[in-house]
């Protein structure tokens, strides 16, 4: 038991991170178990439009309605939702091709390096939500659109980490040990070069969800990412633009959560770069 | 013959670096080989294992190690090779093993490539046999520890343990001693030693210490930038020297030179040269005491004496 404890102790990144981690913990349980506990509807229309928020955790509507008379409340409990879960699937897959794409390069070199370090390149040199912008364009809008841009924008910051790791940790020792022993190419990859890998693409991949979730939002504002019904942060801020006079709350309160979410993933990836990347090693 | 090489040389980028290497290792055998910093003793070693960087060049008449044609082996061969009847231990322990697997996973992953299809069960009984076989205490709490958590003479050990995990015919341990103070290293030697005897496999034992190669080794080859100068058995090369490179190395040892104790040590004056330029005669001629004209010409082995596989690069 005490030795659960130690781990899940371990699993804080320590410093500032921990208030950025206990933050996404708790937004995770409120996008997550709010809804199964609480009577939550983003949909619902009721009476009252535009009812200013009554701060009274026991009257229904707490933070107000917007101006289809939907619940704030329950919309930024399912945008909580919406963005945790694109963040994870679009850090997910862009993790796994981009760790896939570093090896190869690192390991094979030769023109197959050239090649997707070229494209990596390409990827960056413009700005990240241009590019997100031009791939929605080619792709048509949408949600699932903007999740493919979104990945495809998170893939190069994996690469070169995963590039300049292999590189090094192939002119190490137990690499060729492991040759010498006679393992391939593909299992020396897998089995030595691949964990050493890990630190630095955890912290890449803390970094990369904020990011997502950021660009996810700013798509959604922009009428590119989701559309209207769909209770997304980035699109409910657009909704309630027309209303930023008169109704400053519709606007403050999803641009919060985003906020407070990017801010989070920061805080945590920053804390977990002091942690394991070994360039900073604790002097 | 477990490994006969043949005119064996190494280029690198295009340059000449291992000049025309030719010995042999028979089963059973110690062959020492000794010789200072850059020599091309590693290099020499990679190429019998097949894994030179890219842009090293090795070629040679012939190279054969376990009755396999190292000169025509596939990457396939290789790899059988490798993990199967040859094995390699390195200098340095603590950088030999992957930082972040624990040691069971590093040495049940050596045992299940020498034989392949056996069940995790049984890969880690072999593992917990292989570490007691190597002398390590506590075998079952050990497999749990990380590289860090050992010391350099206990991770020697289970870099050794790993190598003999394919019962090898030949081992080519590449300054196994070197990182490691001397108490351990007596225990190293002593334990490869034990070993050989047991499986019979060959060693090569390569290091720069003269005695360590005198204490293990049955032969010895002295290597001088990228040559053989002088080979034959380990006493007879020791006590009576026929080049004057092994006369500096032997004579360079505290204790040996005849000295009164706490006098300065005997040097070899000068320096290596680099092993990819181009000499005009004996390689040594620059830093040998003893030289005429007979050593601007290139020096070639002689035996010293009929019916003796002494040999030696001097004219003297």
């Amino acid at each position: 038991m005490q030795a659960r404890i130690a781990i899940g102790f371990r699993l804080m990144p320590g410093g500032w991170g921990n208030i950025g981690f206990l933050v996404l913990v708790s937004l995770l349980l409120l996008g997550f178990i709010a809804p199964l506990l609480l009577d939550l509807s983003p949909y619902r229309i009721s009476a009252e439009l535009l009812a200013p928020p009554s701060w009274n955790p026991l009257s229904v509507p707490v933070l107000g309605t917007d101006d289809l008379g939907r619940d704030m409340f329950a919309r930024l409990v399912y945008g909580a939702r919406c963005s945790l879960g694109i963040g994870f699937v679009v850090v997910a897959v862009s993790l796994v091709i981009g760790v896939g794409l570093g090896l190869l390069a690192g390991v094979y070199g030769g023109w197959l390096d050239a090649l997707i370090m070229r494209l990596v390149d390409l990827l960056m040199c413009l700005p990240s939500i241009l590019l997100a912008i031009v791939i929605v364009a080619v792709l048509g809008s949408g949600l699932g659109n903007a999740i493919v841009a979104v990945t495809i924008i998170g893939i190069p910051r994996f690469v070169r980490v995963v590039r300049s790791m292999t590189i090094q940790e192939m002119q190490k020792t137990y690499v060729m040990a492991a040759f010498a022993s006679g393992s391939s190419r593909l299992r020396v990859l897998w089995s030595e070069v691949l964990p050493n890998c890990v630190p630095p693409v955890i912290v890449q991949a803390a970094l990369g969800f904020s990011d997502a979730i950021l660009e996810i939002a700013a798509l959604g504002f922009l009428g590119l990412g989701a559309k209207p019904p769909v209770a997304e942060w980035g699109a409910m801020l657009a909704d309630a633009r027309p209303f930023i006079e008169s109704h400053p709350l519709l606007v403050v309160m999803p641009g919060a959560c985003i906020l407070l979410t990017v801010l989070s993933f920061n805080l945590v990836g920053d804390a977990l770069r002091d942690r394991l990347d070994p360039k900073l090693a604790r002097l | 013959m477990i490994l006969s090489v043949k005119n064996l040389s190494i280029e690198i980028d295009g340059k000449p670096a291992v000049r025309g290497l030719t010995f042999y290792v028979a089963a059973g055998e110690v062959l020492g080989v000794v010789g200072e910093s850059g020599c091309g003793k590693s290099m020499v070693n990679m190429a019998l294992m097949g894994l030179l960087p890219d842009g090293v060049n090795a070629s040679a008449e012939q190279m054969e190690a376990c009755s396999v044609d190292l000169l025509r082996a596939g990457p396939r061969d290789w790899r059988a090779l490798r993990g199967g009847k040859m094995a390699m231990i390195f200098q340095n322990p603590m950088s030999a093993l992957n930082p972040c697997l624990t040691v069971e996973r590093q040495l049940k992953e050596s045992v299940l490539q020498a034989r392949t299809g056996m069940s995790r069960a049984s890969a880690r009984a072999e593992a917990l046999r292989l570490l007691d076989r190597v002398g390590i205490a506590h075998a079952g709490a050990r497999l749990k520890s990380y590289p860090h958590e050992l010391s350099g003479g206990m991770a020697q050990r289970i870099m050794i343990a790993m190598a003999v995990a394919s019962a090898p015919q030949l081992m080519i341990a590449d300054e196994p001693t070197t990182a490691l103070d001397v108490t351990v290293q007596a225990q190293i030697l002593q334990l490869l030693e034990e070993i050989r005897r047991d499986t019979g496999m060959a060693l090569i034992l390569v290091s720069h210490d003269i005695g360590v190669i005198e204490q293990c080794a049955h032969r010895v080859q002295v290597m001088y930038s990228g040559q053989i100068v002088e080979s034959g058995d380990v006493g007879e090369v020791i006590a009576s020297p026929c080049h004057p490179y092994t006369r500096g190395l032997v004579a360079a040892q505290p204790g040996r030179s005849g000295l009164p104790p706490k006098s300065r040590l005997t040097t070899i004056d000068g320096s290596v040269i680099p092993i990819t330029e181009e000499v005009e005669g004996c390689r040594f001629r620059l830093r040998c005491s003893r030289t005429d004209h007979r050593c601007e010409q290139p020096q070639r082995m002689r035996r010293a004496a009929a019916n003796s596989y002494r040999e030696s690069r001097c004219h003297w």
